[in-house]
């Protein structure tokens, strides 16, 4: 059969096949990143969640024992100390006359954890963003230096800072006077990626901290708008640092236990970097423009040039798979197209559009050949154009 | 004239233009606040031979703080001027390939000529134009703009970057 169909028709109808392959294959793949994105959700991940609860606790291992001294020697000062002061006020706690966990009577909060007899302190904290390493738009994992500064009135109580969304490789305390602190930390962070607007995103990299030792009954934290900022010559290599926003969150942990009622303050601190726009018109945009240009050249090839005017088309559709699959290569897989994946949409559709040109003279009599390649021919501009214009601003 | 020559003579006049327009140098000038002029190395006999100059423009919005390091030249002759003083400055605005946007210099700080060498280091500016962040109608941080706003480079177009 494929012999009597001849060389154009068996091209365009591989053609179609490839089409219909990459609708589907782009299909399942978002499907796919929708369905295993984040894990299990709802009732699937409760259930986890419990089965973790109930699970026995690791036993130590046989040489453990021989492992805690070095590994104390490891811990700084301050943090024996915050530890201390946190087991003094569950000590001042009180226990009821059932047991239990003990409870505070005087102050804000019920919480073992509160610290009624320190009182607030307010506590400004300092920023500066030293540089950041290694940030793979993939995973969102990162690498920051960065020194911290607690400054307040009056004395604060000792703290311990645990980073929330990473872990913090190293701590270097600089300054440790009662009414002022220095930390110089490095650490490894993640912030998942928003790639709605790629090539053209902007992303946010996030540093939280934590004062675990102390509730927001003992200390108030405030961003110093004067000291919040990034280091002379800081940057990111092809990206914009566009602005950095310091925030405190009163975070507050679902119950743990009987009168987990006391708020922490979580410092967070936000860099907004845009990647540079020269760069996304010339990896993304300029290609997928070529793609579809050279196979509207296509159209201007009559019927007895059938195989060049295929033979620029076809080509192309290969091309724009390539091109494609490279750029999502760079890329996780989201449950939501991105600016890039509409464009390449946009040029799969004029793709198609160039393709059903040359199909339509085989799908009609031959006297109405020239009717349709006058008619593929300057339509096709507008058309191709309209659609690309559609896949790039929408 | 056909329409392939119009698109032609339409691409060529736009390249021109984007040609001219990216490595275009522009001159400025301005009046800037000293904060601090502080002498980082002298020579034998206690004359300055790097000094460096921190200073804010005065005109401009939000907050730019800016130190510049420049050689004996510049150091003899800067440290007429003590902190607090206005000061206009000269500036030039040229394209950088390396950094991929524009950079400014300042070229003349009152009557002090600054030498630009390619390989300072110390030399830095920075942009920060700070706002409040809220949440839900509540302030619980800020948030600094690093990059120049578009009020910042209506009002001082050197800060510029494209």
């Amino acid at each position: 059969m494929l012999m009597r169909w001849g060389p154009v028709r068996v091209t365009t109808a591989v053609s179609f096949i490839v089409i219909v392959a990459i609708v589907l294959f782009a299909f399942s793949e978002k499907v796919f990143a929708r369905s295993s994105h984040g894990g299990p959700r709802g009732p699937a991940r409760l259930a986890i969640a419990a089965r973790k609860a109930q699970a026995p606790p690791a036993e130590p291992p046989a040489d453990a024992g021989a492992v805690a001294p070095a590994a104390q020697l490891a811990v700084e000062p301050a943090q024996h100390a915050a530890d201390d002061e946190t087991e003094a006020h569950v000590r001042s706690a009180k226990v009821g006359p059932d047991g239990g966990v003990p409870s505070h009577e005087k102050g804000e909060f019920r919480s073992p954890f509160a610290n009624p007899e320190h009182g607030k302190t307010k506590v400004k904290v300092g920023f500066l963003l030293e540089s950041i390493e290694g940030y793979d738009i993939k995973t969102g994992a990162f690498i920051a230096h960065f020194y911290l500064t607690l400054t307040s009135e009056r004395p604060m109580p000792n703290v311990t800072l645990q980073a929330t969304n990473g872990k913090l490789e190293s701590r270097e305390l600089l300054a440790n006077h009662p009414t002022f602190k220095m930390w110089k930390f490095a650490g490894a962070f993640t912030e998942p990626p928003d790639l709605r607007l790629y090539p053209f995103d902007t992303q946010e990299l996030t540093i939280e901290l934590e004062d675990d030792s102390n509730g927001a009954d003992a200390m108030e934290l405030v961003p110093d708008p004067e000291r919040t900022t990034v280091d002379a010559g800081f940057e990111i290599p092809g990206w914009d640092d566009i602005f950095i926003r310091a925030q405190i969150l009163k975070h507050y942990y679902p119950d743990r236990f009987e009168n987990d009622d006391l708020y922490y303050a979580r410092y967070k601190v936000t860099l907004g970097i845009k990647r540079y726009a020269t760069n996304a018109i010339f990896t993304v945009f300029v290609p997928a423009l070529v793609i579809v240009v050279i196979s509207l050249s296509g159209l201007w090839f009559p019927r007895d040039k059938i195989e060049i005017r295929t033979g620029s088309t076809t080509p192309m559709l290969a091309a724009a798979v390539f091109f494609h699959f490279a750029l999502t290569q760079s890329l996780p897989a989201t449950a939501y197209l991105t600016r890039a994946d509409k464009l390449m949409v946009a040029v799969y559709a004029c793709l198609f559009l160039h393709m059903l040109s040359s199909w339509l003279w085989f799908m009609f009599h031959e006297k109405h050949t020239d009717t349709i390649f006058r008619l593929a021919k300057y339509s096709s501009i507008p058309i191709t154009f309209g659609v690309m214009a559609l896949g790039i601003l929408v | 004239m056909t329409p392939a020559k119009i698109a032609s003579f339409i691409l060529l006049t736009i390249s021109i233009g984007a040609c001219k327009g990216r490595h275009g140098a522009k001159h400025y000038e301005a009046e800037v606040i000293l904060d601090r002029v502080t002498v980082v190395t002298k020579d034998d006999k206690g004359r300055p031979r790097a000094t460096d100059v921190e200073f804010t423009y005065a005109s401009c919005p939000g907050d730019e703080e800016e130190s510049i390091r420049s050689g004996p030249d510049f150091s003899s002759c800067v440290m007429r001027y003590v902190p607090g003083t206005r000061v206009k400055v000269k500036i030039d605005r040229a394209w950088d390939s390396e950094k991929d946007h524009y950079v400014w210099h300042v070229v003349q700080l009152g009557d002090c000529t600054r030498r630009i060498d390619p390989k300072d280091d110390a030399s830095f500016a920075v942009i920060r134009d700070c706002a409040p962040y809220e949440v839900s109608g509540v302030e619980v941080g800020v948030e600094c703009r690093l990059a120049p706003s578009k009020e910042l480079v209506a009002a001082c177009p050197w800060f510029a970057r494209h």
